[in-house]
Formats: C-alpha cells, structure tokens, sequence
C-alpha cells in the first residue's frame, strides 16, 4: 500500500487569488504528518480540500487507494477521514456526550424505523454507543464533563471535546486543524501527548496543522513545509528544520512566534 | 399581442412594482441595521395609505395628508422600536421576528378598530386623464409613484453614503460592538432605521393608494411581496430590493396579461423559487466565497 | 415501542389528562375546539422537529396541511375512495410532495429558505383557490365524509376525539423516540454546526430532507384528520397566514420541546376562543399577548415551566435544608 493519503497537484482559487498552486502531499499509513508555514501558506484550505470542505480548482486527492476528489465532505468522513476545526465548531447546545456520541455517527448500526420505534437493536447500539463514547472522553480525561451542556466547557476542555467527538469516529485518518490555537504551554505539552497517545493506542494516521513549532517537530514523523501556497519542503522533522529555505521562509516572516 | 399592451404591462408592472421596491427597501434598511426581519413592514405602508384616507377624509389638503401620513408611520416605526424591541434587543432572531409578527397583528387590529374592515380610495394626486402614447394608457399618478420611488432611492443613497448617521447605521449592519466602540449610538441607529423603513413603506403605500385602493389588511400582502423583493434582489443590498420589487411587479403583470390572471401570483412565486435554486443568494446578493 | 423511562412517563400522564379532559369540560365546544387543537399539535410537533431540533425554517407548512385535507377530500367526496385509504394515499402523496420540493430548497439557508418554503405555500393556496372544478375555489370543497376506521365511523365528537388524541399522542411518542437516536444527534448537530457534522459523517443534505418529509407527514396526517372532521375544507385555512401562526405556535410553545409544541399549539389555538368574548378588541389582544409573551418568555413556555419548576424545586431544596 502506497500512502493513506496522496494529494496531486492540488491548486485552488479564492476568486482571484490563488490559494493553493499545485500542492502535493503524501502521508504515510499510522505517520503523524505535520503542515506548517506561515500565515496565509495555505494550510488550512489544504485540509478544507482534502476533507471536501473546500472545492479544488485542479487537483486529485486519494485516500485509502481510492480517488475520493470528487466525494461529498460526508462521504469521506463515513469512511474515516475525520477532521477537527482551527475555530472550535462545538454542538454547543447539546451535552459533552452526546457531542461525542454523534461523533460515533458512521458506526452506529442502526435504521430510522430503529429510531422511531425504538427497537431491541436500537437500544443495543444505543448502549453501545454511549459506552464508547464515554470511553473516548475519559480518554481526553473529560469523562467527569459527560453531562455538562459543550457550550459551558472553558475553551481548553471544549477543544479537548472536539478531539473526543474525532476519535469517537474511530477514524482511519485524523486531520487537525491547530489543535494548540489558545491554549497556554502546559496545555499544549498535554495536547502533544494526546496526539501521540491517539496514534500509539489506536492505529490512527494524523495530519496535524499547527504554528506551534515545539510541538510540530516533537511528535512529528514528516513535516511538510507550505509557503504561499506552494510546497517549498518535505522530510522528517530534522531535516526540514535545517532546510535553508525553510530558515529563509521563517526568518522572513517576523509575526511568527 | 400588440406593442401597446405590451407597454401597459409594463407601464403597470413597474408602477405596482415601484411600491414592492419600496416595501423591500424597508425591509433592508431594518435588516442592515438591526439583522431583523420586520415581518411588520406591510403594515408601514397600510398606515400609508389608510392614514392618508384618514387625514384627507378629515379635510386636509391632499398634499399635507400625504405628508401627515407618512410623519405618523414614521411615528409608529420609532415606537415600535422603543416598545417592543429595545427591551429584548438581545433576543434571539427568531423571537424577534415572533415579536414583529405580533406586531403587525396589533397594528393590524388597531386600524381595524379605528376605520373598520371597508376598502377606501384616496384621490388621484394630478387627476385621471390618462396619458396615451404608443398605443398604452398610462394614469398621471403612475408618474407620480415612479417619481417618488426614484427620489426617495436617490435619497437613501446619499443618505448612506454622505451623512453621518447613514454611515453609522451602515456601521451598525457591518459590526455592532465596533460600531459602539467607535461612539455610535447603536441603539439609536436602530430606531433611526425603524423610523427611516416606516417612512419609505407608508410613502409607497400612500402614492398607490390611489390607484389599488387600501383597507386595513392590504400590509399582509404587500408585505409578502416587499419580503420577496428584497430576497429576490438579494438580502441586505437596498438597490437589489428596489430592483427586484420592479422586477416582481413586472413579472406579474406580464403574468396576468399574457398567461391567467387568477395565477399571476403563482407564476411569479414559481419564477422567484426557480430563481433562488440558481442563485441561493439572490439575483445581487454576495456569492458564498466563503472561506473554510 | 418503548419510550426512555422518563419520557413513558410524560406520555402516561399525559393520555391520563387527555382521556379524562372531556369528562370534565362542561361544554361540548370545548371537546371541539381540543380537537382542532390537537390538528394543530400534531403539525407543530412535526414543524419542532424541523425547526427547533434541525434548525431550518418553514413558512410553509399549512400548504402541507392543505395538501393533506384536500387530497384526502377530494378522493373520498368526488371519487368515492373509501377513507382509510383516501387518508393514506393523501399521507403519502404529500410526503412525496415535501421530498421533491424539499431537494431544492433545503439547498438554501436562512432567510432565503424562509422566502422558498413561503413561496410554495403561497403557489399551493393559489392552486387550491384557482383550480375551482377540483377544489370547490375560494368556497371550498363540500361533502367529505367522516372519518371511518376498521369499518367504525367516528360519529361523535368524544370519539373523534380520542381519535386524534391518540394520533398526536402517537407523532408525539415518535418524535420523542427519535430525538435521543443516531438521527436525532444528527439534526441537532447540523443546526449548530454543518461542516462538524459533515466532518463526522452526517450526510447532512439526507437528514435535512428526512425531517423535513417527516414535518410534512405529520402536517399531512392532521389534514386528513381535519377534512374528515370538518367534513369541509377551504383555502383560507391553509394560506401562508396559516403558515405563520404554525410557526408562532412553534416559538411561542417553546423551541427543541415536543411538550412544548404541544402546549404552544393547544394555547394558540384556544386563545382566540376566549379572546372571542372581547369582539373587537379580540385581533388587538392576540397580537398584544404575542408580544408579551415573546418578551418575557423567550424559550416559550416550554422554557418558562422549566424555569419555573427549578425555581419551586430550588426554594423546596432551600427550605428541606433550612429545617
């Protein structure tokens, strides 16, 4: 098997401006693979294209050895391409749980007349469900929150939430969009651990968008480096740090910290 | 079918869809403000035209009764503000269009109250010799409805664009906490557009007075119709109301000239749904170039 | 069927109260108008779903109503279609209606969804105005039989009655199942965020469209319940004016509640009879008492009660404690 995820010549536009131009990425089945750049690279839209959550001017993504560039955002999260939000898009008027049990949405297996008529199989899978999620979130160590209603959490334990509503999907592949974004240095060092804990204990691949340079290259395995929306570096995490290009890219931009 | 009637429909159209335009107008200037949809906007401009019929019916002069008129929705816009939206400004949108509803229902019963369910008609502005050319008939107070809608949009215009207060309420539609942080009275800048919708919906509702005749319940329609405008023209864009108001009203009257008048209203809805599955936004609404 | 523990017992106490209720009421009106009530319930339940869980909006909702009374009419009182399946067939033409105009225009938000569901109400009523040799026009369609189940007619208003009840009781068991499922999640999620909910796999355009068909299932089914009752239907009943109380009665009710659809609906439609005492003042205090009622409780009554019970519940905990 070649990569979980390859992306060919992804290049799109925001009207006129090019956001993306012919951007490839590869990552390695069980990798954590990191994408950095600057602001503005083009990170991020690369992760709305390869989850389907932004259109690609030109430009093939496959996944799992299947040509997924023109499958629907759902489709590809049904079959296991999970993403998390740079801007925390939390269920804020449903509890912690049941943001995470809809996060075990593509393997409940149960039909509407299940639902309507609330069937012995319906209350099995139901059980089955609730059990697993609250496995996940005692996972992210918010196990005690299950009830509270997400909107209450404090930032922190809302992204940790997010997180927990992902991996509830038992993805094949996790994309997350700077996970760090506002949180303070001990937290980002728990964060680290979790994402490594996340590959370590359940076999999931990540992509991992994130400014924050220490955590990129302590648990990364690949980074790949985004500058204007071109590939300007690729390469296990050592490497890339002493690319000279990349020096340059970084050395340019005085608003990173 | 001849050129002539071709150009009545028009001529109708336009005129009919003037008042739509008018009536969208006022929807975009509450929902740029404010972010509500004032479901009671038809009511603005029954009170156009009923406290005309009144103001007239009580002796005075035409044109003061017009004025009178559209000094009292005015009125009744800040009022409506101060009363029912003021004290939940925090509510949610759809509360507040709930509470809108209730209004134009009160509205509604108050004039129903005062003036009873008749139909009423108020004189014709310069006459009714009709003006002939081409074939097409068309009545003086038709111009008098194009012209007033063509001042009244020159005018919001410059109002927006020129004064201070145009400029704050646009402000307000862009960001509310910085707009009170840059010193604008947000508050007022609401009952400002409140009082600025008022007024548009009851002057186009007094200039067709004349020709479609009023009573206490025309607002639920024109209502309807002013909403679609200013949907059809794409929500928040005061020139996509005015347009797609015209737009509705010739479409309409086209309808029922050339198709069947009891459908006219089903065939011009068909139009604007067929429409919005094209363009979701609206003919001049913003594309969602919305970034992920 | 089997409901959580918590809801089986709502739904217990409630056809306890719905059974006894016209035993009590002195006045056989009252047994009428509880039934129109309940036509109305059952609506709102299905427009909650739609709009409170799924968080999309209706203006439309009388035409499916309209849609469902008078298909139903219309083959029972011109075609002589026996009405168990006139109903049926009225029920299932009216969701296949909703699924194909919902495809379309549950691809708009917003306001612009509000401007299409109102439109095709509109163009319904026109339809049910205009098209006088089938409809009856403006005067309406005359000469529909009652209601007949399992060969019984439903003569008396006390059976028609638990008819009804029985229905909404029924829609209501259903939606309250189907809220705390895979499904329900599912509505919920997409009413706060669609990209999270893609993101974990809701095919969101599906579940969009399902509750949407399902609302216009329920308002169908009311339909028929209601031309078979009224043994008349006209246009009027069904117009956007209609459209727009369904939705107060939503808000008004309580968003995200079945209970609350419940009560929203029985309270709006009573109101207007007892207003009915004040004649004239009677449009000016229902568009007061909206008012009012948007301003001090705005999550509806639903909100309110709950509010209300915390407060007795928390006092009563004070107080236990005290001594």
């Amino acid at each position: 098997m070649s990569s979980l995820l390859a992306m060919r010549g992804v290049t799109v536009r925001f009207g006129g401006v090019v956001a993306l131009a012919e951007v490839d990425l590869d990552v390695a089945l069980g990798s954590i693979t990191s994408i950095i750049g600057p602001n503005g690279a083009g990170k991020t839209t690369l992760l709305g294209v390869a989850s389907g959550m932004v259109q690609a001017a030109a430009g093939a993504v496959s996944f799992l050895d299947r040509d997924v560039s023109a499958a629907p955002a759902h489709a590809r999260g049904a079959a296991g391409m999970v993403r998390t939000f740079q801007n925390l898009e939390v269920f804020s008027n449903m509890t912690v749980l049941e943001n995470v049990m809809t996060g075990c949405h593509r393997h409940v297996g149960y039909g509407v007349v299940d639902c309507l008529l609330r069937t012995g199989r319906f209350r099995r899978e139901e059980r089955r469900c609730r059990e697993h999620a609250l496995k996940r979130l005692d996972f992210v160590g918010l196990a005690d929150k299950a009830e509270s209603r997400a909107g209450d959490l404090p930032y922190g334990l809302q992204r940790r939430m997010e997180i927990a509503r992902a991996i509830a999907a038992d993805p094949t592949l996790l994309l997350l969009d700077e996970p760090a974004a506002g949180l303070n240095t001990r937290e980002t060092q728990a964060l680290g651990e979790l994402i490594t804990a996340i590959r370590e204990s359940q076999g999931v691949t990540i992509v991992l968008v994130e400014h924050d340079m220490d955590l990129v290259m302590r648990i990364s395995d690949a980074v790949m480096v985004l500058k204007e929306g071109r590939n300007l570096a690729v390469g296990p995490p050592e490497a890339v740090q002493k690319d000279p290009e990349v020096i340059k890219a970084y050395l340019g931009e005085d608003d990173e910290d | 079918m001849d050129l002539g009637s071709l150009l009545q429909y028009l001529i109708t159209g336009v005129t009919v869809g003037a008042t739509y335009g008018l009536t969208g107008l006022g929807f975009t200037i509450i929902f740029n403000t404010t972010g509500i949809i004032n479901f009671a906007q038809g009511e603005f401009v029954m009170l156009g035209g009923m406290l005309g019929v009144a103001a007239h019916a009580a002796g005075v002069p035409l044109p003061l009764a017009v004025l009178l008129a559209v000094a009292a929705a005015t009125l009744a816009g800040a009022l409506m503000e101060r009363t029912f939206i003021r004290p939940v400004a925090k509510a949610s949108a759809v509360n507040l269009i709930i509470i809108t509803i209730g209004a134009s229902i009160l509205i509604r019963g108050v004039v129903m109250l005062i003036f009873g369910k008749d139909t009423f008609a108020l004189p014709h502005f310069s006459g009714m010799e009709p003006i002939r050319f081409l074939g097409a008939a068309m009545l003086p107070q038709s111009l008098w409805v194009l012209g007033i809608t063509l001042l009244l949009l020159l005018g919001l215009k410059s109002f927006f664009s020129r004064t201070m207060w145009g400029r704050g309420m646009l402000a307000c539609s862009y960001d509310p906490k910085a707009a009170a942080l840059m010193g604008i009275n947000v508050s007022r800048m609401a009952m400002a557009s409140f009082m600025i919708s008022a007024a548009v919906g009851a002057a186009g509702g007094v200039i067709l007075a004349p020709i479609t005749l009023t009573a206490y319940d025309v607002g639920i329609l024109l209502g309807l119709k002013g909403f679609a405008a200013c949907i059809l023209g794409g929500l928040g864009n005061p020139f996509g109301a005015a347009a797609g108001g015209i737009i509705l009203g010739v479409l309409e009257s086209f309808g029922a000239g050339l198709l069947s008048s009891a459908y006219k209203d089903a065939i011009t809805f068909v139009i604007l749904l067929l429409l919005l599955f094209v363009r979701p936004t609206g003919l001049f609404g913003k594309g969602s170039g919305e970034r992920v | 069927m089997a409901p959580t523990r918590k809801n089986l017992l709502g739904l217990g106490a409630w056809t306890l109260l719905m059974a006894l209720t016209p035993h009590l009421l002195t006045n056989d009106y009252y047994v009428s108008t509880l039934i129109i009530g309940f036509f109305n319930a059952i609506i709102v339940v299905g427009l909650n779903m739609l709009m409170g869980y799924a968080g999309q909006i209706s203006l439309g909702h009388g035409a499916f109503y309209g849609l469902g009374a008078y298909v139903s009419g219309i083959l029972a009182a011109t075609y002589g279609v026996p009405v168990e399946a006139a109903g049926l067939i009225a029920i299932i033409a009216t969701g296949l209606i909703a699924w194909g105009i919902g495809i379309p225009t549950l691809k708009l938000s917003g306001h612009y969804l509000a401007m299409a569901t109102l439109g095709f109400g509109v163009i319904v009523s026109i339809v049910f105005n205009e098209a006088v040799e089938t409809t009856g026009g403006p005067s309406g369609l005359t000469g529909i039989p009652r209601l007949t189940l399992f060969g019984i007619t439903m003569e008396s208003d006390l059976s028609y009655y638990y008819v009804t009840g029985l229905a909404l009781t029924l829609v209501m068991a259903l939606s309250l199942n189907l809220i705390q499922s895979r499904l329900g999640r599912a509505l919920r999620a997409l009413h706060t965020s669609e990209r999270a909910a893609e993101a974990v796999g809701v095919d969101i355009a599906r579940y969009k469209l399902f509750v949407f068909v399902l609302s216009a299932v329920f308002a169908a089914l009311a339909g028929v319940l209601y031309a078979h009752y009224l043994g008349f239907a006209a246009p009027s009943s069904f117009g956007f004016h209609f459209s727009v109380t369904l939705l107060v009665m939503v808000v008004l009710g309580g968003m995200a509640s079945v209970w609350g659809a419940v009560a929203g609906a029985l309270f709006l439609t009573a109101l207007p009879e007892f207003l009915r005492a004040f004649e004239n003042i009677e449009t000016v205090l229902f568009g007061g008492i909206l008012i009012l009622g948007m301003m001090f409780l705005p999550s509806g009554l639903a909100g309110g009660t709950a509010k209300l019970t915390r407060a007795l519940l928390g006092r009563f905990r004070v107080g236990a404690r005290r001594v």
